[in-house]
């Protein structure tokens, strides 16, 4: 291959790539200190991303003309259009929109916002109207990747700020899942192929559960396939545009879920396939740059690195490392638990589970044959085997993870990704039986019972989102908020986090109780309608009895009174309270001041003094 | 009818010039000496609505001419139009300006006054502005108006989308989004011409897209918006008038200038650059140029001369600061000239500029301006002169601003001055870059370049600051409005009368009674039979309260205050900035021992409070 390369031009710019994602890997890793890598971040990471994002569209369209010529738009495909517009809205009509995974939706909707508002990438923890102006003033950045909050923020720049956008996103990505499965069944197996891809995702009440929320699992299933369908198209084109997308896809999709640097090895592999093949090494200039922009992906390191406690090892007694080979066994049983579940608390497909697990280990039985006749394999079938095979080492990493049990309400999104490989390994298998079409067709009659018998009922039933309580007390909070519609009140919650992105001002239980005498002044001096605090209490089962989090009790100072509760759990009672008055510890008990009459000798000069001076104490108090 | 220049005018001229010189004098003498202030008022209140529906009949009527000129309308549709891919340019580019800050009240009180004026204008046919009123057998009626100092033109054309649709307040925003559109269509074609392609439009639009100060007056309800547009206008009528120089297009320009004029304040300064128009026109076809619609023009705007008449004899409306005696003095122009420095040149993202459009129009006004001394342009002459009279028009308003009293131009309540400093600056970008590509030979294509600044400047510039949007978010009178609006729309039974000193035009401009406290005070007695006599409904008091120190403390500002024997009942309290407004439902008035000692003397009880 070398002997091919056109002049000393690409060993350079090879030699320059390899460089440039060195020093990427080294500055981020090692040279930069935790607290600049944080700050990097925070205030260089949306650029960073924007950048690579419009490098990706710009690619797109440099393809677009040409893979608009090479699809041929048929009636078939025209009726499959509809249907699967129809199926979305299957998806879409059962189940209202919400949080469904707490915290994290409501941390990837804080960095949308502080990408919205600041350019930076933080969650903000507390925020206050400050003149007129919402602003957010203490913050950290989060663990999770930054693509899904900068789509998020780009809505928001389009359409304004509304925290129900992530909801939005979703809705409109599900479509697209759909038509992108659509297109990667047909490019394997024809349509029959595609409308299985495209049934089987509606079958599955899991990922309607997700197009109703603000997570990130959608979008990294349409970045898989985005990227896999470059990589399909870029291994018939073999040119400098295809090349540039499907990297820039692949750094998109790195930045979108923890694990989906993964999906960095397929792209690579196929990337040097091509050369191979080719017999020469084609590097734009737009490539050689694009270890640059995965820089976010080495810099959210340091953040695991600088706050140990991200992990969330802590959370679950008895595991010592994040991932071991040893938590497989017991994570293997809960995947089956999930995937095999016939009652009514899991949003699965058993039926697709079963026929996706049995092609799985099938295919891989035949991959000793798919080695030998590789070069008679149609380019989509190789592209499909080499992703197919990142995804079962997402699956072996999800089965290593500590926290990989399928069937628990916050990880079960995380069997998106198997569920994909489910599908397509059923797709390729189906290849190598004869007449192909028929047992297609047969799979769609399959995928199609799945929905109706299992999967609408499944949906109907939101059993899935109501035996998870976060979700149900969030939406709780929601309503309060609906009550109020003027926001003009201060929240006390330890998720200040989630009443800041409502754009209501809040702070954290532990700043109330640390700064009694700050609250007290916002208080007495009625710089909200009213001050509130959201608690949660244990219900002992015997007596009734209510017993406060110690988290968030605030503290003898405080005298609340009830505005309303609600238990969502038999154990676990939510309430809100206002803020009736607090007692300093000189022992004074401060209220609401009253408004008193006028002063007919006030003067205008004296009055501009005043403001200005409190303005400068209610800063320092700000709570 | 053309004369040689270098021969004695025949008579016909010289009779057209000497209309023109008479009707110029008889609009001196009739505008600025015959009448007295008092006269004026009364002239102008009368007569406004109908002067500014002649204004805009002449202009549509000089306009079909034109049209009619160019071979019919058809054929000057295609001429106007500017291909599918422009339009669906144009059309994105509107949808973003628009969608840049929402409608509302930007500028307060100026924009509820003119909300009143064009209520005014609409239900009573007088260019007033209403100040009192109240609903009389269910008919709100107009009791007392004054004229304000705010040019009609923007407040008729309200006025008159209220008779056509129905009267709204959010038909002010109308008039803006729609006139937002006409601005970028004009705008795309001026920098058609000055780039010499459509790519140079594109650009005019793109760099307007910039511009976040744009989008706050595209949903206002200003006049700002409307004067912009009507600039536009004239630029375009201007050019058209200098390639041919017909009599439809001289009354087309005449009409426009005069409609310009009724804009704003300072926009009678643009026409003298339509007499140098005129000039150029006249002197590059070496004829006089002089049809009998000219002598319109003064004739026009002698409805202006009885405005500024009005205006200069009341003192109250200059809203003057206290230390202040002048409106216009050189002694401001450097502060503001600092001031403007700091607002074009702004990369803080905390004021409503655009960087890239100013150091743009900048850049192509030195370009240009070093190809003139080269004498190189690639400009045709029309193209220049129309540059040139416009330009200096445009200078001219800003020196003027510079010496006005209130003409910083990074305070919020003044940057919309600077919009047509704003197409000055897009146009000269463009111009300038059509002068580079021309002066180094580079291709068409390296439009791409300022195409890609702007594309960065979005990014980076213009969508950070309006998402932040601290020019505007800032508004605090705006938001204490907005809520007590809702408050007061939330309350039932609904409210038949408003106390509020901010400002009660705002309310009438929402059908809803409402005075100032000086008045409900001195006319407390009438507040209290009214309320006997349920002839008000719930009567909603709006106080401010102040802080009393940097440790906190509330008392009602003074101004606010009601009589001591008035029973208030709280119905919400509310934060702006440092100061609380408060919401109250007046119960009752309790009796005093002054209603004892009035006892005998009878109310006349067909005035309300």
């Amino acid at each position: 291959m070398l002997n091919r390369l056109r002049g000393n031009q690409e060993i350079a710019r090879l030699f320059l790539t390899a460089i440039l994602g060195g020093v990427t890997v080294l500055t981020g890793l090692f040279t930069l200190s935790p607290a600049l890598a944080l700050d990097v971040l925070t205030y260089g990471g949306y650029w960073i991303i924007l950048a690579a994002f419009l490098f990706f569209v710009w690619a797109l369209w440099k393809n677009s003309s040409a893979i608009w010529q090479e699809f041929r738009w048929t009636r078939t495909d025209a009726w499959c259009a509809g249907g699967m517009g129809l199926l979305g809205m299957v998806l879409l009509v059962h189940e209202p929109s919400g949080f469904k995974v707490l915290m994290d939706e409501i941390q990837l909707l804080g960095t949308s916002m502080a990408m919205h508002f600041e350019r930076a990438v933080y969650v903000p923890q507390r925020a206050n109207d400050l003149q007129g102006i919402f602003e957010l003033m203490v913050g950290q950045v989060d663990k999770r990747p930054m693509f899904f909050p900068f789509l998020v923020s780009c809505l928001h720049d389009l359409i304004g700020y509304r925290p129900e956008n992530p909801f939005v996103l979703n809705a409109g990505l599900t479509f697209v899942l759909l038509a992108l499965s659509y297109l990667a069944g047909r490019a394997l197996g024809g349509w029959r192929a595609g409308i299985f891809a495209a049934l089987g995702w509606v079958a599955l009440p899991l990922l309607g559960q997700n197009s109703h929320g603000g997570g990130f699992e959608v979008l990294n299933l349409v970045m898989f396939l985005v990227t896999a369908l470059l990589a399909s198209w870029h291994y018939r084109q073999r040119d400098a545009w295809s090349l540039t997308a499907l990297v820039y896809a692949g750094v998109l999709l790195a930045q979108t879920r923890y694990e989906s640097p993964l999906y960095l090895a397929p792209v690579a592999i196929v990337i040097v396939l091509v050369w191979v093949e080719q017999r020469t090494v084609t590097l734009p200039w737009p490539v050689v740059f694009s270890p640059v922009l995965l820089f976010p992906v080495v810099l959210l390191e340091r953040v695991f690195e600088a706050r140990p406690g991200s992990w969330e090892l802590a959370s679950k007694p008895g595991y010592e490392h994040v991932f071991a080979l040893g938590n497989v066994p017991e994570n293997l049983g809960h995947a089956f638990a999930f995937w095999f579940n016939f009652g009514v608390e899991q949003p699965n497909a058993p039926a697709l589970a079963a026929l996706g697990l049995l092609a799985v280990v099938l295919c891989l039985a035949r991959l000793g044959h798919l080695w030998r006749t590789w070069r008679e394999q149609p380019p989509a079938v190789r592209i499909a085997v080499i992703f197919g095979v990142a995804l079962l080492a997402h699956l072996a990493l999800m089965l290593c993870y500590f926290w990989g049990k399928f069937d628990d309400p916050v990880i079960r999104r995380l069997s998106l990704p198997t569920h994909l490989l489910f599908l397509f390994a059923v797709i390729v298998f189906v290849r190598f039986l004869p007449r192909p079409d028929r047992w297609l067709a047969g799979l769609v009659v399959v995928a199609f019972a799945s929905l109706i018998i299992s999967g609408i009922p499944s949906l109907a039933r939101q059993a899935a989102t109501r035996l998870y309580y976060p979700a149900l007390d969030v939406e709780w909070r929601r309503e309060f908020m609906r009550a109020w519609p003027e926001h003009d009140m201060l929240m006390i919650d330890n998720d200040s986090t989630f009443w800041i992105t409502h754009l209501v001002s809040a702070t954290p239980v532990v700043q109330a109780r640390q700064r009694v005498e700050a609250i007290a002044f916002n208080l007495r001096n009625r710089m909200f309608n009213g001050i509130f605090v959201f608690q949660r209490f244990d219900i002992d089962e015997k007596t009734g009895a209510l017993r406060i989090k110690p988290d968030d009790d605030l503290g003898p100072a405080y005298e609340l009174e009830t505005v309303a509760e609600r238990t969502f759990r038999v154990d676990l009672l939510s309430r809100i309270s206002r803020v009736k008055a607090i007692r300093l510890d000189t022992g004074a008990r401060v209220e609401q001041a009253p408004i008193f009459p006028a002063d007919p000798e006030e003067g205008g000069q004296e009055r501009d003094a005043r403001e200005k001076a409190f303005m400068e104490e209610w800063i320092k108090r700000l709570p | 009818m053309n004369v040689s220049i270098t021969k004695t005018l025949v008579p016909s001229a010289r009779r057209t010039l000497g209309l023109i010189v008479l009707a110029g004098l008889f609009s001196i003498y009739v505008g600025f000496l015959y009448f007295s202030s008092a006269e004026c008022e009364a002239l102008v209140g009368s007569l406004g609505h109908a002067w500014m529906l002649l204004l805009t009949l002449g202009a549509v009527i000089a306009l079909v001419a034109v049209v009619r000129e160019n071979g019919g309308a058809r054929r000057f549709w295609f001429r106007l139009w500017p291909g599918k891919w422009q339009a669906l340019f144009i059309l994105g580019a509107w949808i973003w300006i628009i969608r840049m800050d929402s409608p509302g009240y930007k500028v307060l009180y100026d924009e509820p006054v003119q909300a009143s004026t064009s209520f005014t204008l609409h239900t009573e046919r007088e260019l007033a502005t209403t100040v009192h009123a109240y609903p009389i057998n269910s008919v709100f009626t107009v009791l007392k108006a004054y004229l304000d100092k705010r040019p009609p033109l923007f407040s008729f054309w309200v006025a008159t989308l209220h008779d056509l649709a129905g009267y709204r307040v959010a038909n002010a925003y109308v008039i803006n989004i729609l006139g937002t559109l006409v601005l970028l269509v004009l705008a795309w074609q001026l920098g058609k011409r000055y780039g010499g392609s459509h790519r140079g439009g594109a650009l005019t639009v793109g760099l307007l897209a910039t511009l976040p100060i744009l989008g706050v007056n595209a949903t206002s309800a200003g006049m700002d918006l409307i004067n912009l547009t009507m600039l536009a206008a004239l630029w375009r009528v201007a050019l058209a008038y200098l390639d041919r120089p017909s009599d439809a297009r001289a009354a087309l320009l005449v009409s426009v200038t005069a409609l310009l004029g009724y804009c704003r304040y300072e926009s009678v300064l643009y026409v003298g650059t339509t007499v140098l128009i005129w000039a150029v026109a006249a002197r590059k076809e070496r004829s006089w140029l002089l049809p009998p619609v000219w002598a319109l023009l003064p004739l026009a705007l002698i409805l202006y001369a009885w405005h500024n008449t009005v205006l200069s004899h009341s003192p109250l409306l200059w809203e003057l600061r206290p230390e202040q005696t002048q409106r216009f003095s050189l002694a401001y122009a450097p502060n503001n000239l600092a001031h403007a420095g700091r607002f074009l040149l702004n990369f803080g993202r905390s004021l409503p500029n655009s960087p890239v459009l100013t150091l743009g129009g900048l850049g192509g006004g030195v370009i240009l301006g070093l190809q003139l001394l080269r004498r190189r342009t690639t400009l045709t002459d029309n193209e220049l002169a129309s540059l040139a009279a416009l330009g200096m028009g445009v200078l001219a308003n800003l020196g003027l601003i510079m010496c006005y009293y209130w003409g910083e131009l990074d305070d919020p309540i003044v940057t919309r001055l600077s919009l047509p400093v704003h197409l000055l600056l897009a146009l000269l970008a463009v111009a300038g870059w059509r002068e580079l590509i021309s002066l180094r030979g580079m291709t068409v294509a390296s439009w791409r370049w300022p195409g890609y600044a702007v594309v960065a400047a979005l990014l980076t510039f213009t969508l950070p600051a309006v998402a932040r949007d601290r020019y505007t978010a800032g508004n605090l009178l705006r938001k204490n409005f907005e809520w007590e609006r809702r408050i007061a729309a939330g309350y039932w039974p609904a409210s038949g009368l408003v106390i509020t000193n901010r400002s009660p035009l705002c309310w009438l401009a929402e059908g809803v009674p409402a005075i100032e406290f000086d008045r409900a005070r001195a006319r407390a007695p009438y507040v209290r039979w009214h309320m006997a006599h349920h002839s008000l409904g719930t009567v909603l008091v709006m106080q401010r309260v102040l802080v009393q120190g940097a440790d906190g403390g509330w008392r009602v500002d003074a101004t606010d205050e009601v009589p001591p024997n008035w029973r208030l009942e709280t119905v919400a309290v509310r934060r702006f900035g440092v100061t609380l407004t408060r919401i109250s439902r007046l119960v009752a008035i309790d009796p005093d021992e002054k209603d004892g000692k009035n006892a005998g003397a009878p109310l006349n009880t067909a005035l309300f409070p």
